[in-house]
């Protein structure tokens, strides 16, 4: 897989299998690497859902593999939880496949920081080990977390997905 | 290890005409195809295609020069505390991948 096989089946996945919760999508930023083949980054931030969450995407490509991901979630809370894998692992400290669960400082407001113990502010807390997760996956837990109201709406977007 | 959509095994639109093209001439249209974000009223997207911008030299560097500056440092140094395990999220390993990457792709 290249980039742009990618890019199109990312605009599969925002366009039409879930197209009836996002409202709105930054142009993705794209770049190939000219030295290695099907190698490459695509980056969109600041994905809009209708509830006015916000999704962070980035991927990068080596080899026509998804060697390194980064998919975060934000609600209008502050409330945040990011999967990645940045390619860089310290044994339990910083398993390769990882979550971050928490608050996000830019969303949330003051007296709800100031109650909050430290761990959960940010990326302070620990790397919780986590299984590979393709973007579909997350997609799914967005879906059945958050968008459920409608549930038929949320059985077809997660079919869509194959899940 | 790939990550793909699952629906009957293959991407979405992979190996389809899309918008009466064949899929490598509509990529060769979003290449050129840099609109702006979409947003409509009834805030549901329609399938107006996904546009892309494609990142430049120039643009790989504006993008450092904003990681610097978020993370208060220059790349050489973010670069190698990131490594270390000094800095965590989205945003972190944006600047470091791409910082890679311009290293790979450039010098």
């Amino acid at each position: 897989m290249n980039i742009w096989e990618r890019h199109t089946e990312l605009e599969g996945i925002f366009y039409s299998h879930c197209q009836s919760i996002i409202s709105e999508i930054p142009t993705p930023k794209l770049k190939e690497a000219h030295k290695l083949k099907d190698s490459g980054s695509i980056i969109i931030e600041g994905i809009k859902f209708i509830d006015d969450s916000i999704l962070n995407f980035s991927e990068y490509l080596h080899v026509g593999n998804i060697e390194r991901y980064s998919y975060e979630y934000i609600q209008p809370t502050g409330f945040f939880f990011l999967y990645e894998n940045e390619g860089v692992e310290n044994g339990i400290r910083k398993p390769l496949h990882h979550l971050h669960v928490g608050i996000m400082k830019e969303h949330a407001d003051d007296s709800l920081l100031e109650s909050l113990p430290e761990p959960l502010i940010e990326h302070k807390g620990p790397h919780f080990m986590a299984p590979r997760i393709s973007f579909d996956q997350f997609m799914g837990m967005v879906i059945v977390n958050f968008f459920n109201e409608d549930n038929k709406n949320c059985e077809r977007m997660l079919r869509n997905l194959g899940l | 290890m790939t990550q793909k959509s699952k629906k009957h095994g293959k991407s979405v639109l992979s190996g389809r005409s899309f918008r009466g093209t064949k899929i490598g001439t509509s990529l060769g249209a979003l290449k050129e195809h840099k609109v702006a974000p979409i947003s409509t009223a009834n805030k549901s997207i329609h399938h107006v295609g996904m546009p892309v911008h494609i990142l430049t030299k120039e643009d790989i560097k504006k993008e450092i020069a904003e990681g610097e500056k978020r993370f208060g440092m220059p790349a050489d140094d973010f670069y190698k505390a990131w490594q270390n395990g000094k800095f965590h999220g989205f945003q972190a390993m944006k600047l470091g991948c791409l910082y890679e990457l311009y290293k790979d792709e450039y010098e």
